[in-house]
C-alpha cells in the first residue's frame, strides 16, 4: 500500500506536504487569532506577479514569488499602518494590482506557459529537489523567528496596543509577522497553489480554535491538523487520482467542519453571558 | 509640597484637522488618585495616550517623571496602564498567568522567556488583585469583574510607580465596581499614583482626590465637591447634574432632557 513512497517525487512530496503543513499552522495560529485571513489570500494572489515574472525571466519562480509577496506584505503594511488607509482596502488594492502584473509578464512570454497551472493550483508531485532545499531553508527560518520571538508574537497578536505601552517594538514584529506571512505563502503556493493557499494557512488554525482555549495547544492541535490533514491527501490523491491540491484543502475543510461539530465549547453562548 | 510626577503644559493635538485636546494644563502629583472626567469624544483617552507615550501633542509640551513620555526607554515600566475592558478579543485562547506575564514581557526582552523572577512577580500582582487562585483559568471563563482585575494585576506586574486607567469598570456591575475601586484605595494607600478616566462620577467622586472635567479642553478641575457644583459640568454634558450628598458620599443624579 505505501510501495508509492519508493517514488523519489513522492518521498519529496511528503516532505515538502509535512515541513508546509507544520508552517503553515503555526503561522496560521496568528492569522487567526488576529483576524487578518485577507492579508494571507491577498499576499497569496500577490505571489501570481511573482511566478510570472519567474518565469519570463527564466529563473526558479519561487525566488520572484518571494520578493514579490515581501514587498507586498510591507506595502499592505505600510499603507495601513498608523490607519492611513484601511487594511482591506490596502489588501484590495494589491490583491488585483499584482495579479494584473503577472497576466501582463505572461503576455510578454512567448507562447503559452503550462507550469503556471502547478502554481495556480499547485502540483506537489513535481516538487523538484531545488523547491525542497528552498522550502527546507524557508521553513527553517521561519520556525526559528516564531520559536524565538513566541513571546512577542502572541502579545501582538492578543493586545498591540498594550505590547507597545509596556515597550514591546509592535511596528517591527508587525512587519516580521507579515514578512512570515508572506515567505509561508511562498513556500506553500507549489503544494496547493495561489487559489488554494488560504485554505492551510486559515484551516487548521481555525480547526484548533474549535478545540482549546490555550495558546500553545491551540499551536499543536493546528499543526496536528495540518499534517495530518496534507498527508492524508497526499496519498488520497494518489489513490483516487485526483487533483493533490485540492484534495489536500477538501480534506482539512472536512476535518474543521468535524470538529465545529466535535467543539465542547459553545462560543457564541459563553460570550454572551460573559460580556453582561 | 510633593512631586509632581504628570505634567501638561498648553497641549493641543490633532487628529489630522480634528481637534482632540485644546490648551490643557493639568499636574497630577505623587500618591494622588486623579479621575478625569468627561463626555464621549472630549479628548480623554487621547489625554491617557499622551501619558502613555502613545501619541505626541501637536503643541505644547507634557512631562512624566520629567521626561517625554514617548522617550521613557526603560522607565517606561514605571506605568501600568490598564485598557478598556471591551479593547481585546476575551475569546483569545490564553490563561490568567499568561496574560498577566505580558506585562513584563519587555523588561524580560526579546529572544527570552519569561523566567522565576517574573512568574514570582506575576503571582504577586494576583495576590495583590485577589486572584491568584484562578491563575490557569482561561481568560473566556471569566466573569467582567474578574477579567478588570486581570488586567489590573498585568499592570502592577512590573511594580509600577503610575498606574492609568481607561473606563474600567464600563459593562460591570454596582457591587463589583466599588470592590475594583476600593482595591484601587488599597493600591494609593501603597502610595500609586492612580490616574483614572470613567464614565461613573457619581463612583469615582467617592474615592478620588482631584477630578478633571474634560470636553477637549479642561473644563472644571479640583476637589470633587468642588467640581461637580460647577455650572460649567451641565454645559459639558448638555443635561442637567445635580450633585446630592448622601452619607457624605457625593452621589450625581444626571436628568435626561
Amino acid at each position: 500500500m505505501f510501495d508509492i513512497l519508493h517514488y523519489s517525487f513522492m518521498q519529496r512530496a511528503l516532505i515538502s506536504g509535512i515541513i508546509i503543513g507544520i508552517v503553515c499552522s503555526v503561522i496560521g495560529v496568528y492569522i487567526v487569532l488576529k483576524g487578518i485571513s485577507f492579508i494571507g489570500a491577498g499576499i497569496a494572489h500577490a505571489s501570481f506577479g511573482g511566478v510570472a515574472l519567474g518565469f519570463l525571466l527564466g529563473i526558479n519562480p519561487l525566488f520572484t514569488a518571494i520578493v514579490f509577496c515581501l514587498f507586498t506584505g510591507w506595502g499592505i503594511g505600510f499603507l495601513s499602518h498608523k490607519n492611513r488607509i484601511k487594511e482591506d482596502t490596502a489588501v484590495g488594492i494589491f490583491f488585483a494590482s499584482t495579479m494584473a502584473l503577472g497576466i501582463l509578464f505572461i503576455g510578454l512570454m512567448k507562447g503559452y506557459n503550462v507550469d503556471l497551472f502547478g502554481y495556480l493550483f499547485g502540483s506537489i508531485l513535481a516538487v523538484t529537489e531545488e523547491d525542497l532545499i528552498i522550502t527546507i531553508s524557508l521553513g527553517f527560518i521561519i520556525l526559528t523567528f516564531d520559536v524565538v520571538l513566541f513571546k512577542e508574537l502572541m502579545f501582538i497578536t492578543f493586545d498591540r496596543e498594550m505590547a507597545e505601552v509596556t515597550g514591546i517594538p509592535t511596528t517591527k514584529i508587525y512587519f516580521l509577522l507579515i514578512s512570515l506571512i508572506a515567505l509561508t505563502v511562498v513556500l506553500s503556493i507549489k503544494v496547493v497553489g495561489i487559489i488554494l493557499v488560504s485554505a492551510l494557512l486559515i484551516t487548521p488554525a481555525a480547526t484548533a480554535y474549535q478545540l482549546t482555549e490555550e495558546f500553545k495547544r491551540m499551536m499543536f492541535f493546528s499543526i496536528l491538523f495540518g499534517v495530518s490533514g496534507t498527508i492524508a491527501g497526499l496519498f488520497l490523491s494518489y489513490w483516487l487520482n485526483t487533483a493533490s491540491g485540492a484534495t489536500i484543502v477538501v480534506v482539512i475543510t472536512i476535518i474543521f467542519f468535524i470538529s465545529l461539530l466535535l467543539s465542547p465549547k459553545r462560543r457564541k453562548k459563553t460570550k454572551k453571558i460573559s460580556a453582561g | 509640597m510633593k512631586n509632581k510626577i504628570i505634567e501638561l503644559k498648553g497641549v493641543y493635538v490633532y487628529y489630522q484637522d480634528l481637534l482632540a485636546l485644546e490648551n490643557v494644563n493639568l499636574e497630577i502629583s505623587e500618591g494622588e488618585f486623579h479621575s478625569i472626567i468627561g463626555p464621549n469624544g472630549a479628548g480623554k483617552t487621547t489625554l491617557l495616550k499622551l501619558i502613555i507615550g502613545l501619541i505626541k501633542p501637536t503643541k505644547g509640551t507634557i512631562k512624566v517623571f520629567g521626561k517625554n513620555p514617548w522617550k521613557l526607554g526603560k522607565e517606561r515600566k514605571k506605568i501600568g496602564y490598564v485598557p478598556q475592558i471591551m479593547s481585546v478579543d476575551i475569546n483569545f485562547p490564553v490563561n490568567v498567568m499568561e496574560v498577566v506575564l505580558m506585562g513584563r514581557y519587555a523588561q524580560i526582552g526579546l529572544f527570552k522567556p519569561p523566567g522565576k523572577i517574573d512568574k514570582e512577580l506575576a503571582l504577586k500582582a494576583m495576590e495583590k488583585v485577589g486572584i491568584a487562585d484562578l491563575y490557569s483559568r482561561s481568560l473566556s471563563k471569566l466573569s467582567g469583574g474578574q477579567r478588570q482585575r486581570v488586567f489590573l494585576a498585568r499592570a502592577l506586574s512590573n511594580e509600577p510607580e503610575i498606574l492609568i486607567l481607561d473606563e474600567p469598570t464600563t459593562g460591570v456591575d454596582t457591587a463589583t465596581t466599588e470592590s475594583f475601586y476600593e482595591l484601587l484605595q488599597d493600591l494609593r494607600k501603597d502610595g500609586m499614583t492612580i490616574v483614572i478616566v470613567s464614565h461613573d462620577i457619581g463612583v469615582v467622586a467617592a474615592y478620588v482626590d482631584r477630578i478633571a472635567c474634560l470636553n477637549k479642553k479642561l473644563v472644571a478641575h479640583g476637589r470633587p465637591e468642588e467640581v461637580l457644583k460647577e455650572p460649567k459640568l451641565e454645559e459639558m454634558y448638555g443635561c442637567e447634574a445635580i450633585l446630592l450628598l448622601h452619607h457624605n458620599i457625593p452621589h450625581i443624579a444626571v436628568k435626561e432632557h
